[in-house]
Order: structure tokens, then sequence, then C-alpha cells
């Protein structure tokens, strides 16, 4: 175990020392999130940049909230990202969209911040009051960033304590609310039933006039596990081929003829090839929750899943890697069958598209399998409800390992060829 | 002393082509034995068969009494390896790259640092050590390719043209560096298609053509083969006709050989004092521009060229 330790180890130092590795292995993740918010924008326009988005906001709230929310959009975070403009009235905004200088209109209505802050308190009986965002069709994905930029700014709002506190410590700065009054604001905001906050709080979309569900938002989210699993699939026949680059500089060979055991030097180089794998897709869903904030579900999960789908997806690899003899070889098979999988498994199509057999023979790639986890993980479930999903990848993962080893002896190590 | 290695009809064939071929020698312990050949004579495919890397087609051999096909951990416990080919890795510093080699032949800690200070200093880059192997000239590369097959001690040491396209500093310090590893007692297979290098290193040499060992021995041995003949080297004008000129030159007595080479052709023949005249005769004769005469005392080289009529280099 310690030389297979040590030979992991040796391949990931390689990695970090080689710069060019290095960045695409950290910017790879992140490019491929952006490439997923673009996808889920529907490709539906002709937007390409991704600068100086024309947003014109309406703050009649003028409070705390509404202020802090136009701030954000006024950041210079988003300087290069969003062009904010103000506009002090809704029909203004509006009209500025209609006229196409803006791309969606923000209303911040008035009594926004007491809205959100007061939940349960006095002002429950009143109407929620609800941020606006209108827009016209055509530029749904420069919209899906605006909209991403507000969920991030709501759900800090109602899931970070803390966040509460700077608000509340405002408030009573201001001379807004006085001390006494904050345990009982501080209670009925620990008391909100997230469900029924969450259907509270949020906002409205208006397009052309027409409402839109905000909740039923994210095609990035059903697209991007999948993006997620074909990306694996490459990153892995993508170590395979270090295997190959090792036999070509011969170090490969003087790892044999060093007193270890072949299934060692196997090993070793596998965990090494699993890990990086498994850190990519985890940078990947990282980005993709920070960045856009895609909900991926149980945290624990979502880590167990990657690892086994890694896993099977290992599995796949090697068994690349055995067959072929070039490194080029294995790149073009591993970026075929990345391709193959990556469609079985619902990368570019709803799988309900596909014909039965075929949804049958997607069995065999751990993206359907992945994507299937993630879906059950997203939904609200748990690692308990993934029990089949995950003894499917680690039985595949265990016997193709089992026979690319088997191959690997006969084909990459005994053959100089 | 008893062998260190001993080699029992090794074959080795890739399809139909047989690379090694029925070679069998012994090593014993503290000698250094060198197998001379050309390139493609199967040096590498036989130490690759004893380092365990290949499998025999058939044929065996014992290493520190040890099979290579029955026992290959404890064959690979007894050897240490430098292989033709720089194999390290380029990202890495020589000093990781020690270690690396080093901890996968079990050494670890104190002993693992003591002895990668050792073998540093011994090849002379204790200073660039920090210094990763991709800004190293090839000599240096070389030199760190040898240090790792040292780190743990072996009793029989794999060489397998470890000067090849190197400079001549690198080279004079990697024979040196042979000839101490030797006097510490240290067994060593050496590879090499230089004469002048088995010359230098070898107490016995295996002559190694087209997969065959075709002859072994001690230098006198070998030379003795040659009997009494001579070399003598005319080196012409690139333009002569060099076919004409050897033919005329085959039929005079005491002239036993005549092989062309690239610029030139050279006779294997006894007395060659006396018939010096009559080969300049003739090859003039024959149209040869000669640009000068050499008279070589029976060496390595020349019994390379008796055994096989042909050169070694080239
Ligand atoms: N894996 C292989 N497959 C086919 N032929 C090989 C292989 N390895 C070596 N050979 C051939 O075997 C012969 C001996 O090669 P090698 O042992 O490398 O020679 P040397 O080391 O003496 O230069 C050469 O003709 C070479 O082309
Ligand atoms: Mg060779």
């Amino acid at each position: 175990m310690r030389k297979v330790c040590l030979i992991a180890q040796k391949d990931l130092k390689l990695i970090i020392r080689d710069p060019i590795a290095l960045i695409v292995y950290l910017l790879a993740p992140f490019l491929l999130t952006l490439g997923m918010a673009a996808i889920s924008g529907g490709f539906s326009s002709g937007d390409s940049g991704l600068s100086n988005i024309p947003l014109v906001i309406t703050n009649t709230d003028r409070s705390d909230l509404g202020n802090a929310l136009v701030e954000v959009f006024q950041s210079e975070e988003l300087d290069e990202l969003i062009a904010p403009m103000l506009a002090d009235n809704f029909d203004k905004a509006r009209q500025l969209v209609d006229d196409d200088e803006a791309v969606a209109a923000l209303l911040i209505p008035e009594g926004f911040s007491s809205s959100m802050l007061y939940r349960e308190g006095a002002l429950a009986a009143n109407d929620v009051v609800q941020l606006e965002l209108y827009f016209d069709g055509d530029h749904t994905y420069l919209v899906q960033v605006i909209r991403t930029i507000i969920e991030t700014f709501i759900s800090q709002l109602e899931s970070s304590q803390s966040s509460i506190a700077v608000v509340l410590t405002k408030l009573v700065n201001d001379g807004l609310i006085g001390y006494e009054e904050i345990p009982e604001i501080t209670e009925g905001l620990t008391s909100w039933d997230e469900s029924a906050a969450e259907s509270q709080i949020g906002y409205r979309l208006v397009v052309n006039d027409t409402e839109v569900d905000s909740n039923n938002v994210s095609y990035l989210a059903l697209i991007a596990p999948s993006l997620a699993l074909m990306f694996l699939m490459y990153n892995v026949t993508g170590g395979g081929v270090s295997f190959l680059i090792e036999r070509r500089k011969f170090t490969l060979q003087r790892n044999l003829v060093s007193p270890t055991h072949g299934y060692q030097i196997i090993l070793g180089k596998a965990l090494g090839i699993f890990l990086r794998g498994f850190a990519q897709v985890l940078i990947l869903v990282l980005t993709s929750a920070l960045l856009f904030g895609l909900n991926w579900g149980n945290w624990l999960g979502v880590i167990i899943l990657i690892a086994i789908a890694t896993y099977g997806a290992l599995g796949w690899g090697m068994l690349l890697t055995s067959f072929f003899k070039t490194p080029s070889q294995v790149s073009s098979a591993g970026t075929a069958i990345g391709l193959l999988f990556g469609m079985l498994g619902g990368g570019f199509l709803p799988t309900t598209r596909l014909p039965d057999w075929l949804n049958t023979l997607a069995r065999i790639s751990p993206n359907l399998w992945g994507s299937e986890g993630f879906t059950i993980l997203a939904g609200g479930g748990s690692l308990a409800d993934l029990g089949v999903i995950l003894l499917a990848l680690f039985i595949m993962g265990t016997l193709l390992l089992v026979i690319a080893s088997a191959l690997f002896r006969h084909n990459v190590i005994q053959d100089r060829g | 002393m008893p062998p260190i290695l001993q080699a029992m009809n090794l074959v080795k064939k890739f399809g139909d082509f047989t690379a090694v071929d029925d070679v069998s020698f012994e090593i014993m312990e503290g000698e250094i034995f060198s197998l001379l050949g050309p390139n493609g004579a199967g040096k590498t495919t036989t130490i690759s068969m004893l380092s365990t890397l290949l499998e025999p087609t058939s044929g065996d051999a014992l290493i520190n009494g040890y099979s290579i096909t029955k026992e290959d951990l404890q064959v690979l416990n007894s050897i240490g390896i430098v292989p033709q080919e720089v194999a390290l890795y380029d990202e890495l510093t020589a000093l990781e790259n020690l270690n690396y080699w080093g901890k996968l032949y079990n050494l670890r800690g104190r002993k693992l640092s003591q002895r990668v200070k050792e073998v540093l200093e011994q090849i002379g880059l204790t200073d660039r050590a920090k210094d990763r192997i991709k800004t190293y000239s090839g000599g240096m590369k070389r030199r760190i390719n040898i240090a790792a097959g040292l780190l743990h001690q072996p009793k029989l040491l794999f060489m397998d043209e470890p000067t090849a396209g190197i400079d001549p500093q690198s080279r004079r310090m990697i024979l040196n560096m042979v000839k101490e590893m030797n006097q510490q007692g240290m067994s060593i297979l050496y590879t090499t298609h230089y004469m002048e290098e088995a010359q230098e290193l070898s107490d016995r040499v295996g002559i190694i053509d087209h997969g065959k060992l075709i002859s072994i021995g001690t230098q006198d041995e070998l030379t003795q083969q040659v009997g009494e003949n001579d070399s003598i080297r005319i080196e012409t004008d690139p333009t002569d006709d060099l076919a004409t000129i050897a033919a005329s030159l085959e039929d005079i007595d005491d002239v036993s050989k005549v092989i062309i080479e690239a610029n030139g052709v050279t006779l294997l023949g006894r007395n060659a004092g006396q018939i010096l005249a009559p080969i300049v005769n003739r090859a003039t004769q024959a149209g040869a521009r000669i640009r000068s005469i050499e008279v070589i005392e029976p060496n390595l080289e020349t019994v390379f060229l008796q055994l096989t009529g042909r050169a070694l280099r080239d």
C-alpha cells in the first residue's frame, strides 16, 4: 500500500508541476460550468459576450435590503458583468426593456426590506412584497445571469444567520429598531419553516407580462450532472494516457524493474487517476454551486456519488488504456467513448427521447447511473436512496479494473513495441 | 568465485524475428563483463530479459541464485539497472527522482537520505540536486540515470550503453565511476558498441551480433582468436571506386580478408610490415587516391571484423 500511495503521490505531483496541465486542470471545470450556463440559456439568442449586461433597476424600497441589492449590482466584482442603470419608476424601467435599452428591469418594491425581515411579525398579514424582474424573451441567457445573482442574494439572506445578524445590527445602528426588539425578531426568523419561506420570498418573473414560475428554472440543474459525468469520462481516459506516456519515456519500465509488484504499479497509477478525476468533478460541482447557486443536494451523498462514479469511469479508462498502444489512440478512443456515454447518459438529449434498447445499453456507462444518482440527490434524496446506483457503479468499476489489470500485464507491460 | 549471473540458452522472439538467439554466459562475482555489439545486436533485449521486464521465449538465467522466470522479486532486489534510455521524471527535481526511486527499492528515512546524498556526491551533482531534470544537460541526465540504479547498493549492476551520445567529460566520469564501483566489489554487466569502452573496462567480453553471442572470453583470449592477423586500414578519397580497389587487393598473399568501409577499406592479414608496399601499388593501380594507411594491432575491433566481416561502428 505504501508503494501504491508513493506512485499515486508522484503522479499528482507531476500534474502540479506541469503549468499547462495545472491550468487546464483547474480551469477546465470552471469553464465547463460557464459553458453549461451558456447551454442552459438555450442558445436561443445571439448574445455572445458575457459583459456589461444592461440592467435597469427601480428601487422604491429605499431601505437596507433594497439598497444592498442595488449595491450588489453596482459592486466592483460585477463591474464587468453588469451595467446597471437606475430608473425612478418601474414604467420607465419597463419601457427601457421594451426599447431594447436594457435586457431586464428589476423592481425592488416598497416594503421589500421589512417584508423580508418581519415575515412572521407585524407585517405577516400583508401580502409578501416580491421583487419583480421584467424581461422580454430574447435574452434568456443574460437574464439567467441576473437571476442567478438575485437568487444568490436572496438565498444568502434566507440561509445565513450571520447575514441576518448583519442586517439586524445595521437596523439597530440606523435607529430603525431598538435592541429590545431583536429577540422577538430573531425568534420569528428562526421559526420559519424553510419551504414556507421559499414559497413566500423569492420573486416574480414577468416575461412580456406573462408570469413564469420562478422555481421551474434551471436547465443548468438538469444538464450539469450529465456534463459533469461526461467530463469525468474524458478526464479519466486522459489519465490513462499517462500510463502510455510513462511507457514511452521508459519510466514505466524502470518502475517495473524495481522490486515492486505489477499490481502495485497499476493500483498506484489508478489511484492517481482516480484522485484527479474526483477532484476535478468536485471543483466543477463546487463552482456551479457557488457561482450559479446550483443545488446538488445532500453533500455527503454528492461526494460519495462522485467518488463511486469516478471509480466506475476509472474502470473504463483503464480498460481503454490496456487495449491501445499509443497515447493518441487512447485519446481518440476516450473521446469517442466519452461522447457516446455522454449521449447515453443524457448529456445532450433527455434520455426519454432515446429508444428503449439504447436506454438499456446505457446501463453500461457510468454516466446514466451517475446522472440518476445526481437527480435523486438534487430532488432531496439522501445517501440511502442511492443504494442500487452505488452498488452498480462499484461492480462496474471493479469488474472493469480486474479485466484491465489482466490485459495490462499482457499488453502494456510485457510488450515494449 | 561463484557466478553472480548465469544465463542459460536465452532466446527471445518477437513474432518470427529472433532478437536474442540462444545466449549463454556467466558473470563472476566482482567482474565487469561487457556485451559488445552493434546497434540491433540484441543487447537491450538480453538485459530486459535478465531484469525480468521481458519474458524469455525459452531459456532461463540465475542471478544471485534466483531464477529470472520464477523468482522475479528476489532477482530485482539483487540487481540495479541503468537503462539505455534516460528514465526519469523530467518535471521532478533530481532529489525528488532519487527519493522516489529509492523508496521503490524499499529505502526509507535516514538510510534513504544518506544514500541519496552519497550517490549525488559520487556523480558530482550535489549542487544541482534541487533543479528539475528537464533543466539538465544530456550528460547530467545520464549521471542521474546511473545514480538512480545505485541507491540500493545492488550486488550486480546492469548498465545498458550508459555513455551513448554524451560529451567526453561526462563519458570519462562515467567510465571512472564504473571502475570505482567495481573496485568496491560491485559486479557489472556493461553493454556498449564502443570497442574502446569494452577494452578499457572489461575483465571479460561477449561479442554479440544478430542476437548471437559469437565469442566470449578475456580480451587476450579473444584477440588470440584472430591469430597473427593485423588489420590495415586504408583511407581513400571518398569518390574512389572501393569495390574495384578491394578486388585488386584480395589476391595478395597474406591478405585474408578485405572489408569495404565508408571511406576506405580494411584488410586483415599477416606480416603487415612486408605487404604494405604491394598493397599501396595495387591500390593505386586500381585508382585509389590514398589519404592514409594505418596498421592496427589485433584488438576487439579486429576480432569483430574477423568474426562478422563487418565493422563494429556504423
Ligand atoms: N518489442 C520489440 N518488438 C519487435 N522487435 C524488437 C522489439 N524490441 C527489440 N526488437 C528488435 O530486436 C533487435 C535487437 O534489439 P535490441 O536488443 O534493442 O538491440 P541493441 O540493444 O543491441 O541495440 C532489433 O532488431 C530490434 O529492432
Ligand atoms: Mg540497446
